[in-house]
């Protein structure tokens, strides 16, 4: 009995130490949550095949660059600059002609009776005041324009008073209108009449220009007094006149230009500094569109470049072939036809210029006046004028991407927090970004990063380094004009231990210098559109957390 | 020291052994259901009858079968009790689970559901049929997905080698299996078996990974993703697949089928356009009167599955190099392109939609065993399983202690290797009062008690009515 009761106890405390040992498996509040994950992942991040068309395409909205005569790609810097509004210079006056006819103008030896009649008819000249004395205008067709007729009779009889302007027409039909008085005489008025239109010929007279003939005719009707006396008066006014077109002699006229001035954003930057550079061939080019149909002559009275180096410097004519001063006028195209616009140009090049010394002075901006004279030859009654004639000046700064830029170099601070980095469960031990590079551009280019604290003081740095090379520039050929790509794989690498060291980081600095090819002997490159840079980039990264899951999960 | 040595080879070569059904039943004669192990095995009894079906007997206790098997790892290999000041924590232990993962782990559940069984002794033949509601399904998960997700991609990226996903799969299988058997004896000593099943599918989802990859280039980190695949399924239930664009992306329930079948339940269960066929062939031979052999093959067979099917298939390859940069003018345009890089994804991986019927084959298993007739109440036995589970095959080695103690209790003691473990002790134990006659068995009731160091739990039970018994004698030259 003992012994079955021994085994019974025995079996029992077995069963007790089963049973707890398999509840204790799977209670899980005995979990002590401390999770240990070790991993490392490759993947690849971006890729790009960037061609200079496509970067000229998408950000270069303004024309910055462009693909010039030679095939290859300049920088450019322009402004443009409109003269005067046409109707500023050349414009219509008002105008007004006024007359009287009085009874001795008439011969009364008939008029004696009811039913007679007597007239008397005459030929004024309205004379047309111009915007410029010297002004012969010939003919100009009405945009809008409006003619009052005021007249009064002091007759006994009853009159009636034609008024005719046989070259004012409108479809071939003159002008013309009625006035009749009743006996004893009286005002009568036509008011607001619409000139819209009309075609007024201005050589119908001796004078043949500036002046247009008048028709009075006044018919006396007896009414049954002897008094013959009186007068009728008239007075003429031309207002609100603006022209669609007008043809004759303009005279001299001067139109005025003053542009903004022209930012060389290349050198005007804060953001970088070039050591040294040389542009083979930089040119100005200066566009003229003409559709005054007038001989004009345009010069500039002042073209200047501000550089810090040399202050401002005056871009002087070499060759005394520019117009540049009124002593050398440059007679521009004008059009010949109505509706037509012209265009003209001027180059001004280092073999006609000082631009070369200008431009290597880092000029930062350039401004331009200048003006433009029309009817330079004197009297020509060939110029017309349309209502939006108007003369446009564009001026272009151009640098042909042809030459050498050596230390192109900038340097700028960035505040940062890379507190994030410093938290307990940062899982991130090392990081390795690679950047593979394949560049068909005849540029190198080289970097840093610091990383300091508050006071600037430096902490670390990214690259090894003084300044790591990020892209190996492309071999040209003696043209200047890139052979094959480069390749430069570049690798950077940030492990835990390196982390630490940013715990008191507060700023970046980040230092940027590229050359041209082989830049400090002196070679000289070419950019064509069609350069194109490859790029590749990938990471690395060694995972590793260690902790207690609920503290982990709190801090993510 | 040779013994030693052979077993060490056995534990070796049996190491991947898996699934394990059937070790202690293949030897319980007393059970009817030995039968579905080997056709040709001989139960003494004339008549008997069992299922869920039969009234009351049927029931008490149901008659099923429930397994689970994982080829690779247990609870303890994950989540163990710690040592030292840890001893009263549970400590996570992922190197340990990654050791233990094989290349590719099946995770399986076996249940089985038996509607009826009856058998009828004729002369020297020996008829049985049986309805069996059989539900198979799992999970396997290849070693290269825990590699990537707990290690990252580096260490296969610096050895040049891919992942290789391909052996990931999800199973479904619904069927119903009527077999129809028969054993024979064909002289003294041979006696044949064997079972002819027509199978009902009710409802499948069968994956087929080709080939599922992932390469890293060690010199530019770029990917390389590569897909064969196909997802069959055959559902009551089936989707509405839209894959046109990848905005509109989405698979719902099509709502004729949901309705259908809402409103007809019943329709599931009589579905008898999913027809296959199997067989299982067994033999059993007196090599000596001490000793028996055995052999069987069991569940060669297919469904065709033409109710609803639904083949998803991916077939491409893809280079990842990154996202492309480009001189986006705005964030539209940037926007654009990233769409425009996830529907080139979405288009190269894009699943087809095919309806056709498909064809899904059983996992089949070998037996080969034998058994020394030590005393009359006494028999020791061995069996050899291999089983073919998707491209993979498992084996197992069982040995076993039989002993019919009386005329109406027998029971059985085996221990099998298995998994690389060797801590399978399993038993059965059949008891009749009467004509009823019950039966419990399991392969590994040690994992029963000890569940956290299970890599294998399996249970069957029920109930059968037998009629004719005989009284078990030895045969001749058994020792007493």
């Amino acid at each position: 009995m003992k012994t079955k009761l021994k085994y019974l106890l025995i079996a029992s405390i077995l069963m007790v130490s089963v049973f707890s040992c398999v509840k204790d498996n799977f209670n899980f509040d005995k979990w002590d949550k401390e999770v240990q994950y070790d991993a490392s992942f490759a993947a690849p991040v971006a890729w790009g095949d960037l061609a200079f068309t496509d970067a000229l395409r998408m950000y270069d909205s303004t024309g910055l660059f462009i693909v010039n005569e030679e095939g290859y790609v300049s920088l450019q810097y322009l402004t443009r600059v409109s003269s005067n509004k046409v109707n500023e210079i050349i414009y219509l006056n008002n105008q007004n002609v006024n007359g009287t006819v009085e009874s001795p103008d008439f011969n009364f030896a008939q008029f004696s009776a009811f039913n007679d009649t007597v007239s008397f008819f005459y030929t004024d000249f309205l004379t047309f005041s111009m915007f410029n004395a010297e002004a012969e205008i010939d003919s100009l067709i009405l945009k809008t324009g409006i003619m009052d007729i005021a007249t009064n009779s002091t007759f006994s009889h009853s009159a009636r008073l034609y008024v005719k302007f046989p070259s004012v027409t409108k479809n071939g039909v003159p002008f013309s209108t009625i006035f009749t008085y009743t006996p004893g005489g009286g005002s009568s008025v036509s008011l607001n009449n619409d000139f819209t239109g009309y075609n007024i010929d201005l050589t119908q007279t001796p004078t043949n220009f500036n002046e247009i003939p008048v028709e009075i005719r006044l018919t006396l009707f007896w009414s049954g007094t002897t008094d013959n006396s009186g007068t009728v008066s008239f007075d003429v006014n031309m207002k609100d006149m603006q022209y669609k077109i007008m043809h004759g002699y303009f005279g001299e006229n001067t139109l005025f230009f003053e542009s903004d001035t022209i930012d060389i954003s290349l050198f005007k930057s804060n953001d970088w500094e070039i050591e040294r550079y040389l542009f083979m061939d930089p040119k100005f080019k200066i566009y003229y569109w003409n559709s005054y149909g007038v001989p004009s002559q345009f010069y500039f009275d002042h073209l200047v470049a501000h550089s810090v180096l040399q202050g401002d410097m005056n871009i002087l004519d070499d060759a005394n072939n520019l117009p540049i001063g009124p002593a050398n006028p440059y007679d521009v195209n004008y059009a010949l036809v109505v509706g037509q616009r012209m265009l003209d140009s001027l180059k001004v090049n280092k073999e006609n210029s000082n631009i070369d010394d200008v431009v290597n002075a880092r000029p930062q901006w350039i401004q331009f006046k200048a003006r433009a004279t029309t009817n330079p030859a004197g009297l020509d009654h060939h110029n017309f004028v349309i209502d939006d004639s108007q003369i446009e000046v564009e001026v272009i700064m151009e640098l042909p991407l042809w030459g050498y830029i050596y230390n192109w170099n900038l340097k700028d601070t960035a505040k940062v927090d890379l507190s994030d980095l410093q938290n307990e469960y940062n899982p991130i031990k090392r990081v390795l970004v690679r950047v593979d590079i394949q560049n068909g551009f005849p540029i190198e280019a080289f970097g840093q990063v610091y990383f300091t604290d508050e006071n600037y003081v430096i902490l670390d740095s990214l690259f090894y380094t003084y300044e790591e090379r990020l892209l190996d520039a492309a071999k040209v050929d003696a043209s200047g004009k890139v052979l094959d790509f480069s390749r430069k794989v570049t690798k950077i690498e940030y492990v835990d231990e390196r982390l630490k060291k940013l715990e008191t980081c507060k700023y970046v600095v980040y230092a940027a210098q590229a050359n041209t090819t082989n830049a400090v002997a002196g070679t000289v490159i070419k950019i064509f559109k069609d350069y194109r840079v490859k790029f590749d980039v990938g990471f690395e990264v060694d995972l590793e957390v260690e902790g207690n899951i609920d503290s982990i999960s709190n801090t993510f | 020291m040779k013994k030693h040595i052979l077993l060490l080879i056995f534990a070796g070569v049996l190491a991947s052994a898996s699934a394990q059904q059937g070790l202690t039943l293949y030897n319980m004669d007393r059970v009817m259901q030995s039968q579905f192990i080997n056709p040709a095995i001989d139960v003494p009894y004339k008549f008997h009858i069992g299922g869920l079906l039969v009234p009351i007997a049927g029931q008490l206790p149901p008659p099923i079968y429930f397994n689970y098997g994982n080829n690779s790892f247990y609870y303890n290999h994950i989540l163990h009790m710690g040592k030292g000041d840890k001893a009263d924590n549970l400590v996570l232990d992922i190197p340990l689970f990654m050791k233990k993962l094989k290349k590719t782990t099946h995770m399986r559940f076996d249940t089985q559901i038996e509607l009826l069984n009856l058998g009828i002794k004729l002369e020297n033949m020996f008829l049985t049929v049986a309805i069996t509601e059989k539900f198979k399904y799992g999970m396997s998960l290849p070693y290269d997905i825990f590699e990537f997700t707990l290690n990252g991609n580096m260490p296969y990226m610096q050895e040049g080698k891919p992942h290789d996903f391909s052996g990931f799969g999800v199973n479904f299988t619904h069927y119903r299996e009527l077999a129809v058997g028969g054993s024979m004896q064909a002289n003294n000593d041979l006696t044949l078996g064997g079972r002819v099943k027509i199978l009902f599918g009710m409802a499948n989802v069968n994956t087929n990974f080709k080939e599922l990859s992932l390469y890293t280039d060690p010199d530019d980190y770029s990917m390389t993703f590569t897909t064969d695949m196909k997802v069959h399924s055959s559902l009551p239930i089936f989707f509405d697949m839209n894959m046109l664009e990848i905005d509109s992306v989405g698979l719902s329930l099509n709502e004729a089928s949901l309705t259908a079948f809402e409103d007809n339940p019943a329709s599931y269960f009589l579905n008898l356009k999913n027809i296959g066929m199997g067989f299982d062939i067994g033999a059993s031979y007196k090599l000596t009167p001490e000793i028996d052999l055995y052999a069987s093959l069991i569940d060669f067979g297919f469904i065709s599955w033409n109710t609803n099917p639904q083949n998803f298939i991916s077939k491409g390859q893809y280079d990842f190099h990154g996202l492309e940069v480009e001189l986006w003018e705005n964030d539209e345009e940037r926007d654009a392109s990233m769409q425009n890089f996830a529907d080139t994804l979405f288009n190269i991986f894009k699943p087809d939609l095919l309806e056709t019927s498909y064809l899904t084959w059983l996992p089949s298993s070998v037996y080969v065993g034998g058994k020394y007739k030590f005393h009359q109440l006494l028999h020791f036995t061995a069996l050899y399983r291999g089983e073919f589970y998707r491209k993979s095959y498992m084996q197992s080695l069982t040995l076993g202690v039989n002993s019919n103690l009386t005329e109406c209790i027998s029971a059985h003691l085996t221990y099998s290797l298995a998994h690389r473990t060797a801590n399978h002790i399993g038993f059965g134990l059949s008891a009749r009062l009467g004509p009823v006659s019950w039966y419990i068995i399991t392969d590994s009731f040690t994992n029963m008690i000890w569940p956290q160091k299970a890599t294998n739990i399996n249970l069957r039970m029920g109930c059968n009515i037998v009629f004719g018994y005989k009284k078990i004698k030895s045969s001749a030259s058994m020792r007493t």
